[in-house]
C-alpha cells in the first residue's frame, strides 16, 4: 500500500514559492525568445541599386542586402507580415520577397510600369498604380491575376485604399487629380484638382480624409472622405530654403490624427503637423532628398528615405528630434517596418 | 558624369538650331522630369554656425586651396573626404570660422556649377524640341507622298527619329547631374560638419 507523502504547512508554501519562480523563469525566457524573434526589421527599397535593405529596428543595423527586380520603388507587406511586395517598376511585376527566407517566389502580374500601390484590408488584392499607362491594375494575390483595370488621369502614382475597404483613391501627376474609385464597381466617383504634381495619398485612420501631397506645388491639400471637398490645403516656407526646393511627397499621420509628418522632398526637411489645426509645428532637417516615410509598430520612431543621400533617417516622434542616419543602399525610395 | 555632359554637348552640336516656342508648364525650357531647383541654399543642408559674419572664404589660403580640390570635378568623393580629413587636421587659427569659410566656398562652387548643368541641360531641351518639330514636318511631308515618297526623305526622316531618341537617352543621364551634383556637396558637407568643435 502506497503511503502519501506528509508536508506540513510550510512546506507546501515553500514548494509552491520554488514552483512559481520556475514558471516565471521559464516565462520570462519565453518572453524574451519571443521578443528576440519577433524584433521589428526596417524594410528599404533601393531603386538604383536594385535591392532591398533590411535593418534591425532596435540597433539600426543593415542586417542583409537582398538583391531584387530592376527599380524597385513602392513596397508594401502582406497582411500576415510574412512577405513584402516590391513594385520592379522596370521589369513590369511585383516581386514577392519571403522574409523568413529572404528568397524571391514568383513575382506577381503588376501592368506596365508598376511604381506605387496599395493593399486593400482585405489582405488579398493589390491595387497598382501603372504610370505609363493611365491605369489602375487591381492584382488578385491567391490566383496571381490582374482581375480589373480602371483608367484614371495620366501618370497615376499615389494609390492609397480606405481603412474600411470601400474606397480607393488615386493620383495622377500630369492630371494633377486626385481620383476616387467605389471599390465596389470599379468606377470613378469624384475626380478632385490639386496642385501640381500629386505623389501621394493617404487616408487619416478613421477614414474621414484624405490627404494628397503635391511635388511641384509644394502642398498638402486635405479632402474630406466623404463629400469629395477641399477642406483644407496646407503650405510650407522653411527659412533660408527657396520655394521650388520644397516638394511635399510622402505623407504619414499617427493613428490618433494627433500628428503628421510630410517629406519634403530636396528641402531636406520633414514636416510635421498639428493634424487637427493643419499647422506646421516645426520642420526637422533630414537626409538628402528626403522622399517617403513609416512608422514603428508603436509609433515611437519614424524612418524617412533620403534618395541623394542614399540613407536613412531615424527621428524620435516623442521628442520630435532625428536622432540618426544609417547608410542604406542606392538611392532608397520605399520603406516599411515589419512588427 | 564629365564625360556623359560631353557627350550631350557633341550630341547637341549635331542638331539643328531652330528658334521654338518654350512649352507650357511651371518651368519652361526644362526637360527633366526631375523639378528645376535653380540653386542650393546653405540651409538645404547646413545645420553648423551662420555664415552671415565669417568673411571672404578666398582671404583664407587653407579654406581657398581646398574649395579649388573640392570643386574639381576630377577629384573623387573618396580623394575629397580625405582632403577635408587633412584640413581639419591642420592647425586652424579660428577652427570654426575656417570650416564654416570652407563650407561656404563649396557652396558657391557647387552652385556654379549647377548653374551651369542647368544650362546645359535646358539648350539640350531646347534642340529636342526644335529637332521634333523637323520630325513633324518630315512625317507630314512622308504621310502626303505616300508610298511614292523619295528614299531620301525617308532617309532623312529615320535619321532625325534616330537622333532624336538618342538625345532622349542623353537628356535623362544629363538631368541627373544637379542630383549628383547635391551628392558630393552633401557628402562634403558632412564631413565638414563633423569637424565642427
Amino acid at each position: 500500500m502506497r503511503t502519501r507523502p506528509h508536508f506540513s504547512a510550510e512546506d507546501l508554501l515553500a514548494r509552491l514559492q520554488a514552483r512559481c519562480t520556475t514558471a516565471l523563469a521559464a516565462l520570462s525566457l519565453g518572453l524574451a525568445l519571443g521578443s528576440a524573434a519577433q524584433a521589428e526589421t526596417v524594410l528599404v527599397s533601393n531603386e538604383k541599386g536594385n535591392s532591398i535593405t533590411i535593418l534591425d529596428g532596435d540597433s539600426l543595423k543593415v542586417l542583409h542586402t537582398v538583391p531584387v527586380g530592376q527599380r524597385p520603388r513602392g513596397i508594401v507587406l502582406s497582411k500576415d507580415r510574412k512577405f513584402l511586395y516590391i513594385c520592379a517598376s522596370d521589369d513590369d511585376q511585383i516581386d514577392v520577397l519571403d522574409l523568413d527566407n529572404l528568397q524571391l517566389n514568383a513575382p506577381l502580374p503588376s501592368g506596365h510600369d508598376p511604381e506605387t500601390f496599395a493593399l486593400h484590408p482585405d489582405g488579398e488584392h493589390l491595387y497598382v498604380s501603372n504610370e505609363d499607362s493611365s491605369l489602375v491594375s487591381i492584382v488578385d494575390i491567391a490566383t496571381r491575376q490582374v482581375v480589373g483595370e480602371i483608367a484614371v488621369g495620366v501618370e497615376p502614382e499615389g494609390m492609397a485604399v480606405s481603412p474600411d475597404g470601400k474606397w480607393i483613391v488615386n493620383t495622377s501627376e500630369t492630371t494633377n487629380m486626385a481620383h476616387f474609385l467605389d471599390n465596389a464597381t470599379h468606377t470613378v466617383v469624384a475626380n478632385v484638382l490639386v496642385d501640381s504634381r500629386p505623389r501621394h495619398a493617404e487616408w487619416t485612420s478613421d477614414g474621414k480624409e484624405v490627404w494628397v501631397s503635391s511635388e511641384i506645388g509644394g502642398t498638402v491639400s486635405v479632402i474630406d472622405g466623404a463629400t469629395h471637398r477641399i477642406i483644407h490645403k496646407i503650405s510650407f516656407a522653411v527659412p533660408g530654403i527657396p520655394k521650388q526646393a520644397i516638394q511635399a511627397v510622402g505623407i504619414v499621420l499617427t493613428r490618433d490624427r494627433k500628428l503628421a509628418f510630410v517629406a519634403l522632398g530636396p528641402s531636406n526637411r520633414v514636416a510635421v503637423i498639428d493634424a487637427r489645426t493643419y499647422g506646421v509645428i516645426k520642420y526637422l532637417l533630414v537626409g538628402q532628398r528626403v522622399w517617403n516615410l513609416a512608422f514603428n509598430s508603436d509609433e515611437s520612431r519614424l524612418f524617412t528615405t533620403n534618395g541623394v543621400s542614399d540613407d536613412i533617417s531615424v527621428i524620435d516622434v516623442r521628442k520630435l528630434r532625428v536622432i540618426k542616419s544609417v547608410t542604406v543602399g542606392d538611392q532608397p525610395w520605399g520603406v516599411v517596418v515589419r512588427p | 558624369m564629365m564625360r556623359h555632359r560631353h557627350l550631350a554637348l557633341a550630341i547637341l552640336c549635331l542638331l539643328p538650331r531652330l528658334a521654338v516656342a518654350a512649352p507650357p508648364g511651371a518651368d519652361p525650357g526644362w526637360p527633366c522630369r526631375q523639378p528645376l531647383v535653380t540653386s542650393v541654399s546653405a540651409a538645404m543642408i547646413w545645420d553648423g554656425p551662420p555664415l552671415d559674419h565669417i568673411g571672404d572664404w578666398r582671404s583664407e589660403p587653407a579654406v581657398s586651396a581646398l574649395v579649388a580640390k573640392l570643386a574639381s570635378e576630377d577629384v573623387s568623393i573618396d580623394a575629397g573626404k580625405a582632403a577635408i580629413a587633412r584640413f581639419l587636421r591642420s592647425r586652424l587659427a579660428n577652427r570654426r570660422r575656417s570650416i564654416s569659410r570652407a563650407f561656404a566656398g563649396l557652396l558657391e562652387e557647387s552652385n556654379q556649377a549647377r548653374m551651369r548643368a542647368i544650362d546645359d541641360i535646358e539648350m539640350l531641351g531646347q534642340r529636342q524640341r526644335s529637332l521634333a518639330d523637323v520630325i513633324a514636318g518630315l512625317t507630314a511631308e512622308k504621310d502626303k507622298a505616300g508610298a511614292s515618297a523619295a528614299p531620301d526623305l525617308v532617309e532623312r526622316w529615320n535619321f532625325a527619329r534616330q537622333t532624336y531618341y538618342q538625345a532622349q537617352r542623353t537628356i535623362l543621364y544629363a538631368c541627373e547631374m544637379p542630383a549628383g551634383l547635391d551628392q558630393r556637396l552633401g557628402v562634403f558637407a558632412r564631413e565638414l560638419r563633423a569637424g565642427l568643435p
